[in-house]
């Protein structure tokens, strides 16, 4: 009997031993007697973090997730996190179960266990594998990494909101880096710190953690009333903060590679160290694209941290994204620390000697400019361009302006002609003079400076030397003279037909005596000049008009003028328009007809006619214009009345 | 790893080695160097390790050289994990290496700067090894020429017969005069053999010249004298010369002239 008494003892010994482990509520355990008793019955399992959970079913031997019904689920796991003080869910992690399942519904909290589940089959069920509830969410904002930023907490219905400053420290921000895996805190920023304000609610003030919590709303805190702004929001920088800077270059874009891991920066081998890795980092700063990453003269040294090692491949973007290995010293074996110059870098960087580090050299440093990263690096080849627009432009404008000026010029000229043509119509002479006078400067300002004139003007030139006589010519030079652009002495030549004539054979003596007998009276008449040449001045020679003869009388053309300008006053009398006789073409060119058209006249020669009128008026019956060019007669008289004289002088 | 192999002895002094691979033991440093043998103006291949396989667990290899100033400059780095290998250097190098599948070094254009020990360096594992080479440059000489030949010998009399000139080689080529296809040996007396050796400074290729002086006999007329440039990749033999043999009468020959 005693010993049926002691076996019994033991045996319920025994399963009060077992039943306690059963019941024991930390971590996720399955006695025998349990598995035996209950092997449908799930278990809530927590995670590391206090408000992070798992319900847990054993089945075939192995802890799986639980299925419940689509309703239950939400439900449950709302159940569960407020009874685990946790507030509402956060999220959870399930997968769909699979049509015509046994899912659980219905069943009862007790301690971490569902109890009393009842079983059915449904479609939609879901399994359940993880629960976040609300406290345990944490995030931090605004900063360059997960492992940096403003504090922002979650609460249903009004989402993400921060934590005020006061009492904030390093142990209240130990909780959070630890909540995130990010080792613990380096330092904490309040009010004016790094990182900016946030927005929508504030959920907790004067925080007052040990630093083991699972998270901030295990903390002391004041979470109804606060007196705190967005301004306060409290922010951390944690040890595992994965930041990558570059140090010792002219600015933040060039320089050695450093690697921060808690709270130290550590350098990178060079072993590893690519294109790749170089536009990652480039573009993780913001600095453009990677200039130059190798051969750096004298290359950099580690420092006495950690030594990074990074294998990555092309299809990273992100520095993090590759894999990352401390302290392989074996791998760095005579390695040197790995080091970048991107093209946002603003200046020289210092020492280099190689080519390419010239180039970086004799780049001078500028204002910055951020968004123009493409400009820093090569300005030569947006300048080409640039240079040439502008350069175009400019022409265009220099052009126009000119066209501008000269129109002005001739026009102002016109009516000083005219002014001087109604009002010295008895003193041609006078005008003649100064024709004359200046004309005779003229030509020897061409030719003392031939080079003045563009090529368009050296048939102008010549013209002038063997043209001295025609009063029309001299107009043109002083005209010529007075502005200074030969291309738009050339465009209003080109206008008149005698001017074209004059431009296209710049080389013949035959064209300018054309132009000079146009100007006269379209084909003046060479014949006419010579006779009055040889009468007067055998000197001036023309004879036949010919090439030879005009280079012949070019030379003695000053000569003549100034000696036509004593005889234009006997010129200007009808008396020396008497052997004038109509104009006959006998120039080469023959254009003197159509050039005897007054449309084609130069306004400037129009204005040299009016100024002889008075000579026209008298001298009018002495020939006869041809009928068409009836309207420009004013033009030929005046030119005649120079020609006359100027064949005196110039042939 | 504690013989040494008698042609290794000068190998400093680059003379005839006669074969293209040859390992010496070198007693001092316990490792094995490969002596490579490249060819002047063409790619020079240097094998890692004699072309052995790249180990399972490559993290990467490294070709890194010693420098004018002896200390150590990186090539080129190829990692495992990479298609193209990184190229390092920032010399005359830089455009004309590349690493081969095998990791055998190329080197483009080899010239006699390239004369030189490379070291691909493996890491693998936990595991690093250097296997360092030394390269040598080597070109066979220009046909050789005789040049300055005489216009005439004349009988026993020791005339200059001409120089003959093996340019650009390296190592500097041997000259070997022949008369008939039968060596001439310099005694001094009747055949004097001046060679001499000059290098270009600015190629560091060699250029050999040997003058021959000879004394003529009769049976010499119509013998064909060749020189022959002597060189490790190749022995070029220069074209026949012959030479008018003036004889000096001392007594008219019998049945007369």
């Amino acid at each position: 009997m005693n010993l049926v008494k002691l076996i019994l003892i033991l045996q319920t010994l025994q399963s009060c031993q077992a039943y306690k482990d059963d019941s024991s509520q930390t971590g996720k355990r399955a006695s025998q007697s349990d598995l035996d008793k209950n092997q449908t019955e799930p278990y809530i399992t927590q995670q590391s973090n206090a408000c992070s959970w798992s319900p847990r079913i054993l089945r075939a031997e192995k802890w799986t997730s639980v299925t419940f019904t689509a309703e239950y689920r939400d439900q449950v796991a709302n159940q569960i996190c407020m009874e685990l003080g946790c507030g509402g869910v956060y999220s959870l992690s399930e997968t769909s179960a699979p049509p015509d399942s046994t899912c659980l519904t219905n069943c009862t909290y007790h301690e971490y266990r569902l109890q009393n589940c009842s079983h059915v089959v449904r479609i939609n069920c879901s399994m359940v594998s993880d629960v976040v509830c609300e406290h345990q969410a944490v995030r931090l904002a605004e900063g360059e990494h997960r492992c940096a930023g403003r504090v922002e907490l979650w609460r249903e219905g009004q989402q993400w909101g921060t934590v005020c400053d006061d009492e904030w420290d390093l142990r209240d921000a130990d909780v959070v880096c630890a909540q995130l895996g990010c080792g613990y805190a380096l330092s904490v920023t309040k009010q004016g710190g790094a990182f900016p304000q946030g927005k929508d609610s504030i959920y907790l003030d004067e925080l007052n953690c040990t630093g083991k919590e699972g998270n901030l709303w295990q903390c002391p805190a004041s979470r109804e009333k606060h007196d705190c702004g967005h301004k306060e929001d409290a922010g951390v920088v944690c040890s595992e903060l994965k930041a990558v800077r570059l140090t010792g270059g002219v600015d933040r874009c060039s320089g050695k590679v450093e690697i921060h891991r808690n709270g130290s920066w550590g350098t990178v081998c060079d072993v590893c160290w690519g294109m790749d890795e170089a536009a990652m980092v480039c573009s993780m700063l913001g600095c453009g694209e990677p200039f130059r990453y190798v051969a750096f003269n004298p290359p950099f040294t580690h420092n006495d941290g950690t030594l990074w090692y990074y294998k990555c491949k092309s299809s990273h973007t992100n520095l993090w994204q590759c894999e990352e290995f401390a302290n392989k010293t074996l791998w760095c074996t005579d390695s040197k620390a790995a080091a970048l110059i991107c093209s946002g870098s603003h200046g020289r960087y210092i020492p280099v000697t190689t080519e390419a580090a010239t180039t970086v050299l004799s780049r001078t440093p500028g204002p910055v400019t951020t968004a123009s990263v493409s400009n820093d690096g090569f300005p030569f080849s947006m300048s080409l361009e640039l240079l040439g627009c502008i350069s175009l432009s400019f022409l265009l404008l220099m052009a126009l302006v000119t066209n501008a000026l000269l129109c002005c010029h001739y026009r102002r000229r016109d009516a000083v002609l005219v002014q001087q043509r109604h009002a010295k119509l008895q003193t041609p002479t006078e005008h003649h003079d100064k024709d004359y006078r200046d004309s005779v400067n003229l030509i020897k300002v061409t030719t003392s400076s031939p080079t003045e004139n563009d090529v368009p003007s050296n048939p102008r030139y010549q013209w002038t030397q063997s043209s001295v006589d025609s009063t029309s010519v001299d107009t043109d030079y002083e005209q010529w003279d007075l502005s200074t652009e030969t291309a738009v002495h050339m465009t209003t030549f080109q206008n008149s037909i005698r001017y074209k004539q004059d431009t296209r054979n710049p080389f013949m003596r035959a064209t300018a005596l054309d132009s000079l007998s146009e100007e006269a009276h379209g084909g003046d008449n060479d014949n006419v000049f010579i006779g009055d040449i040889v009468d007067q001045d055998p000197g001036c020679n023309i004879g036949p008009p010919s090439v030879d003869s005009f280079d012949s009388s070019s030379t003695s053309s000053e000569e003549c003028y100034e000696n036509t300008g004593k005889d234009v006053e006997n010129l200007v009398t009808s008396e020396g328009m008497d052997p004038w006789q109509p104009p006959v073409t006998h120039n080469a060119n023959n254009h003197l007809m159509p050039s005897r058209n007054p449309d084609q006249t130069h306004s400037h020669d129009q204005g040299v006619s009016d100024g002889k009128s008075g000579d026209y008026e008298e001298e009018g019956h002495l020939y006869s214009p041809d009928p068409n060019q009836s309207s420009s007669e004013g033009d030929y008289d005046d030119i005649a009345n120079y020609l006359d004289s100027n064949p005196e002088q110039g042939y | 790893m504690g013989l040494r192999s008698g042609l290794c002895a000068d190998q400093s002094s680059s003379s005839t080695p006669i074969s293209t691979n040859h390992f010496c033991m070198d007693l001092t440093l316990f490792r094995s160097t490969v002596t490579v043998i490249g060819l002047y103006g063409e790619t020079i291949e240097v094998p890692c390790n004699n072309g052995t396989a790249k180990p399972d667990d490559l993290i990467f290899t490294k070709w890194k050289y010693v420098m004018d100033d002896g200390t150590n400059g990186d090539l080129l780095v190829k990692q495992a994990h990479k298609e193209e290998a990184q190229i390092k250097a920032m010399d005359g190098y830089k455009d004309r290496v590349s690493i081969a599948a095998n990791s055998s070094l190329m080197i483009q254009r080899g010239s006699l700067v390239d004369q030189r020990t490379f070291t691909c360096m493996v890491v693998y594992g936990s595991n690093l090894d250097e296997h360092p080479v030394d390269v040598l440059v080597h070109k066979k000489p220009l046909p050789p020429q005789i040049k300055d030949k005489a216009k005439e010998l004349e009988n026993s009399k020791l005339t200059s017969l001409g120089v003959c000139m093996a340019a650009d080689a390296n190592p500097a080529a041997v000259i070997m005069w022949f008369k008939n296809g039968k060596l001439l040996v310099a005694d001094g007396k009747t055949i004097i053999i001046t060679p001499s050796v000059k290098m270009d400074p600015s190629t560091g290729l060699s250029t050999t010249t040997s003058g021959l002086q000879y004394t003529a006999v009769k049976s010499d007329v119509g013998a064909k004298f060749t020189c022959t440039a002597k060189h490790n990749l190749e022995t070029l033999v220069s074209a026949p010369e012959t030479f008018i043999i003036h004889c000096e009468w001392t007594t008219p020959p019998p049945g007369g002239l």
